[in-house]
């Protein structure tokens, strides 16, 4: 079946999974489930408060972790013709009420672990005169009730989606250190969710604990979830994993890197204290949560390892590659087409090429562009075409293979992307600091950093290692975990640099 | 607690439980993954029957900052 956007995969889902469970998440001490009917209704409702509202159409930032009000003001957005404006919440409230400037908000939906960047909003962001709180029971003076919101609104709603009208913009970090506004449509998100059958059967049990603000979650876990009838479990936060995978029992899970390798750390424990002779794949049943047969891993590289060690386990990893700028999936392994070491099968909306040992890929997921960054944009996309920024080639089965990286980016073990020019840029600002570096030091944040001795002196400090570890604390605490830096470097020369005066990066 | 807890720490990461001070840092020093930190404090959670709020707790960075937070919840 052809369907090409966000609208029509809910439609899809009432029509073919009715009564089916399509959430399951943990309210105190109970599981509640919503039924793809629900989800159908409930998105619908909250279309129609966006219209009562005047909000039809426009610019609706959504900051929270996953949650079922969350998934249903996502589609109730998209599904009437508005712009989801995902957030991360981790970020400082500055650093998110500058976003919802840029991507021109006019209503905001948040989760009230961020209470205080909607306290913040009328002071910072003037153009938004709507602001939801996804848990509150009553609307207050200042500050409406998603849920009245879905009590009140609760019938039909229909508007006609163009398939390449914009539906979400997603920032991601940006090479020069601004972020950038990646603009995806229905088509965009819907091909990607559905070009490739992975031949997962209805009903199928699936745990969702990455950021819902990550792509590879939206589409992979949630959209896609919902096109193949999965019920999904939303894990309550990252801390809780290990306790919800034997809560929820989950036969397919998305993953990074990061986790993968720590669920490996405890299945050879657990095979240490196990007797002897114990069965791998009883050990991993016991382990994680009884069920689990697939792992999809996305957002940063696993070492393929990794893909036979859990084998032994009788548990399958497809390893996949994607960018925010793709929706994000570009190639996938599958249970019956898989090469060890690439990075899987090209998407079948994908096509590839490679120009000066760069990975360029055309094809119905590849964005419309960067929100109001007309140069960034052109950088990026030729007649079409997206340059990943990753080093690579496509075999002649159509295998893509990742070489390296030619784009200034550190990817994180868990999918996080951090610019170093962001890091460096902010700290350089420091009297302190004459010049900084940024780099990935076997999977942490390294900063190595040439002080100003001369300031150091006037200013009377007598132990610069310490005094730049204050500068570096002070900085981690302002920041997203993600973004810290975990290891200092104090350097007693000046970088090397090149022709240009940029400090040379090894 | 502390003790009990360089037990727990040393279930998470390859280290001798005499290199573990109150100012060790759990990612610095102990070689901790920002989610096996995470995964850590749920296991927390259950062994001390509190409720962590995961904005608080990422500001946590030594096992002393652990074990005051844990005692702080507990109170």
């Amino acid at each position: 079946m052809e369907l090409h956007t966000l609208q029509e995969i809910i439609r899809h889902g009432v029509e073919t999974y009715g009564d089916q469970a399509a959430f399951r998440y943990k309210v105190k001490k109970s599981i509640e489930e919503k039924t793809y009917t629900q989800v159908y209704k409930d998105s619908m409702a909250f279309s129609r408060a966006l219209e009562v509202l005047g909000k039809q159409g426009k610019h609706i930032a959504l900051l929270g972790t996953t949650t079922y009000a969350w998934i249903i003001s996502y589609f109730g957005t998209t599904n009437s013709a508005g712009t989801a404006v995902p957030i991360d919440a981790q970020l400082p409230a500055e650093a998110i009420w500058e976003l919802l400037n840029r991507a021109d908000v006019e209503m905001l939906v948040y989760d009230e672990i961020r209470a205080d960047v909607a306290a913040g909003v009328r002071e910072h962001c003037p153009q938004i005169s709507c602001v939801v709180s996804m848990q509150a029971e009553q609307d207050s003076d200042v500050v409406l009730s998603f849920n009245q919101l879905l009590q009140n609104n609760q019938g039909n709603f229909f508007t006609q989606i163009q398939p390449d009208q914009l539906c979400t913009i997603l920032f991601t970090s940006g090479t020069t250190g601004k972020s950038k506004g990646v603009m995806l449509s229905h088509r965009n998100l819907a091909d990607n969710a559905i070009s490739q059958d992975m031949k997962i059967p209805a009903g199928t049990v699936s745990m969702t604990l990455l950021p819902i603000n990550h792509v590879y979650c939206l589409t992979m876990d949630i959209i896609k979830g919902l096109y193949t009838g999965i019920t999904i479990c939303i894990n309550d936060s990252i801390m809780r994993v290990q306790k919800n995978l034997t809560i929820f029992q989950p036969e397919i899970i998305l993953l990074v890197p990061m986790i993968i390798e720590s669920l490996y750390a405890k299945l050879r424990e657990a095979v240490n204290q196990a007797p002897e002779n114990t069965p791998k794949e009883m050990i991993a049943r016991a382990a994680l949560g009884g069920r689990l047969k697939t792992i999809c891993s996305g957002g940063a590289y696993l070492d393929p390892e990794y893909v036979d060690r859990f084998k032994e386990f009788g548990i399958t990893i497809l390893q996949g590659y994607g960018m925010t700028e793709c929706s994000p999936v570009i190639s996938s392994n599958l249970e019956w087409a898989n090469k060890k070491g690439s990075v899987g099968k090209l998407m079948p909306n994908c096509q590839a090429k490679v120009v000066d040992d760069e990975l360029w890929v055309k094809g119905s997921s590849v964005m419309l562009g960067y929100y109001k960054m007309p140069q960034e944009t052109a950088e990026t996309l030729e007649d079409g075409w997206l340059k990943t920024g990753d080093l690579g080639y496509v075999d002649e089965e159509n295998y893509v293979y990742i070489t390296g990286r030619k784009k200034n980016l550190i990817i994180l073990a868990n999918g996080e992307n951090v610019s170093p020019e962001e890091l460096e840029n902010h700290l350089n600002r420091d009297e302190r600091i004459k010049e900084i570096l940024v780099r990935d030091k076997n999977g942490v944040i390294e900063a190595e950093i040439f002080p100003d001795m001369e300031y150091a002196q006037k200013a009377g400090i007598s132990n610069i290692q310490e005094e730049l570890q204050k500068v570096i604390d002070e900085f981690n605490a302002a920041m997203p975990v993600y973004k810290r830096i975990h290891h200092l470097v104090v350097r007693d020369s000046e970088f090397v640099k090149t022709t240009a005066k940029k400090i040379k990066r090894f | 607690m502390f003790n009990e807890l360089k037990e727990i720490i040393c279930a998470y990461v390859d280290i001798n439980p005499e290199e573990i001070t109150e100012d060790s840092r759990f990612i610095e020093d102990l070689g901790f993954t920002s989610y096996d930190f995470m995964s850590m404090v749920g296991e927390l959670e259950d062994k001390y029957d509190i409720e962590v709020v995961e904005r608080e707790v990422i500001q946590v960075k030594t096992v002393g900052d652990a074990v005051n937070y844990i005692q702080s919840l507990q109170e």
